[in-house]
């Protein structure tokens, strides 16, 4: 059994661009938004976030 | 006049002007990161800036103006940086109204490009780290106003360049600016905004004073400056928000009503990337500048960027501290922890006071740790500060936490739900003498004598010591 308080789950919310597969950390916030698209900062394609190709943590 | 310019002339030997092009795409930041990495902390002055597409802007790029704590504190006319915290504590105090001048005895309306002639990319925006989002404008000071009383408000805010005429402008929910974009927001009306940079850097110190709301800011970075700011009224507001008259730049324009979009990633303060976040955009109307302009960057989580804002910190948790302990002599906001350590010092604090102004400081913004040492303790020297922390502190009785404070919201180890953290206050002090004059109750700190000392400096004296090993 762990003890939450002490457990170390990171904060960071990571999404994959579906365009060109990088990585970038996105916050939770605008995640929940759902009508603001988000932007790779790597290829700056736009894309919902329900069409990223992976999100992780958070 | 006092300006940016003038301000170059007077540490003209304290400036390092590469000879050969340096990109825009973090080759200037790396140099900022060698030259911290060495110590070192000269402004960097970039005449020939190479841009994105690989030509040279006409435009020379000023960076890690404010990366020597030194320098910093005698462009506000402090000396000894060591006294940054009691000088800035009443900088409020020392304000002067600015005075309004015509748009002809005004520099930075040299040139206007008004309507589709502006171009936010022929400014030389850096990208500065691996990993942000773009080209980035790094020391604007954004100025919007309160719709309700006309005062005008002014922070640095980070400024992402998404085009021509359009840039993302991250605004914490609980800033100035963002109370006034809400105010406009809520009558449905863009919130009009201009964004300054490059000027003197007391100004831009003095621009950043921790104030009230509304309050504004001209008369305060004028009395930092020492002199009347000179203010123009904007090309596109008028009046109703007015420019620093001898800035470098000015980028004017409106945060449309409800547009939110993604913005960031971002390089943060913190040393860590910020990610990327809902924030309003600026739609660009105007860009005014001096004929010979030049781009002020700031090298984000470098010295550069931490250092004028944590000795505004200082000046502010100073005043909150001293309020409830006499005895605090001085504070210091080391860049080893960023925005969330303050370092206090007492001269012979009376029992509990070190923990009450421990209290009073800890509460302020960004912090997250206080730390109380002796005045025997250098505080801007983190290794000593170390061994008083290791050598002077019990856990069990030197540490008190302090649960449901504010958390910052760019902490990257802030807990990713809940919307508080624990803070810490950590007395390193000694316990005090019995009597005045009387030796304190504890063990004497190894020391060696002043005449020993001066003998091994005339040992070493005319040695060169750079090849020996760290």
């Amino acid at each position: 059994m762990s003890d939450s308080m002490f457990d170390k789950p990171g904060n960071a919310t990571w999404a994959q661009c579906p365009a060109c597969d990088y990585w970038f950390p996105v916050a939770p916030v605008l995640l929940q938004m759902e009508t603001v698209d988000l932007i790779c900062p790597d290829c700056s394609e736009p894309f919902a976030p329900k069409d990223a190709k992976a999100l992780v943590g958070g | 006049m006092t300006d940016l310019r003038s301000y170059l002339n007077e540490i003209d030997n304290a400036i390092f002007r590469p000879d050969t092009p340096v990109s825009v795409v973090q080759e200037i930041t790396a140099l900022q990161h060698v030259m911290g990495a060495r110590s070192t902390n000269p402004a960097i002055f970039v005449r020939q800036p190479k841009l994105r597409d690989g030509t040279i802007s006409d435009m020379p790029v000023l960076t890690n103006l404010f990366a020597s704590r030194e320098l910093s504190a005698k462009a506000l006319g402090i000396d000894d940086h060591r006294d940054s915290a009691k000088a800035l504590a009443d900088l409020s105090s020392r304000a002067i109204d600015p005075v309004v001048v015509d748009a002809a005895d005004a520099p930075v309306r040299d040139i206007a490009d008004e309507g589709e002639a502006a171009n936010l990319l022929s400014l030389p925006a850096l990208r500065q780290h691996e990993g942000d989002a773009g080209h980035y404008v790094t020391c604007g000071h954004v100025v919007t106003y309160d719709p309700d009383t006309g005062i005008d408000n002014m922070g640095i805010q980070r400024l992402w360049v998404r085009g021509e005429r359009l840039m993302g402008c991250y605004m914490l929910e609980t800033s100035h600016n963002m109370i006034n974009l809400r105010k406009f927001w809520e009558k449905g009306e863009p919130c009009p905004v201009a964004v300054w940079v490059g000027h003197h850097p007391a100004v831009e110190m003095g621009a950043q004073a921790k104030l009230g709301y509304p309050e504004s800011h001209w008369n305060v970075a004028g009395g930092a400056l020492g002199e009347a700011l000179r203010l123009v009224p904007s090309v596109t507001h008028g009046e109703k928000i007015m420019v620093p008259a001898d800035a470098e730049i000015v980028i004017e324009g409106f945060l449309p009503p409800g547009r939110i979009e993604a913005e960031g990633p971002f390089a943060e303060f913190s040393g860590y990337q910020g990610p990327q976040i809902p924030n309003p955009v600026i739609e660009v109307t105007c860009i005014t500048r001096r004929r010979d302009a030049i781009y002020h960057d700031c090298g984000s989580g470098l010295a550069d960027h931490l250092v004028p804002d944590n000795m505004g910190m200082e000046g502010a948790i100073y005043a909150l501290a001293r309020q409830v302990s006499p005895s605090l002599v001085n504070v210091h906001v080391p860049v080893s922890g960023r925005r969330f350590h303050a370092y206090l010092q007492f001269k012979d604090p009376k029992p509990g006071e070190a923990r009450d102004a421990m209290m009073a400081a800890i509460a302020f913004r960004r912090l997250k740790a206080v730390y109380a040492f002796d005045d025997d303790i250098d505080i801007f020297d983190d290794r000593q500060a170390m061994w008083a922390i290791a050598t002077r502190v019990q856990w069990h009785r030197d540490l008190m936490k302090l649960d449901g404070l504010t958390l910052a919201p760019l902490d990257p180890s802030a807990p990713a739900t809940g919307r508080t953290i624990t803070k810490a206050a950590i007395d390193a002090t000694l316990p005090p003498a019995q009597k005045p004059g009387m030796p304190k109750p504890v063990a004497p700190r190894n020391r060696v004598s002043d005449e020993a000392l001066a003998a091994a400096e005339a040992v070493l004296d005319g040695i060169d010591t750079t090849g020996w090993p760290k």
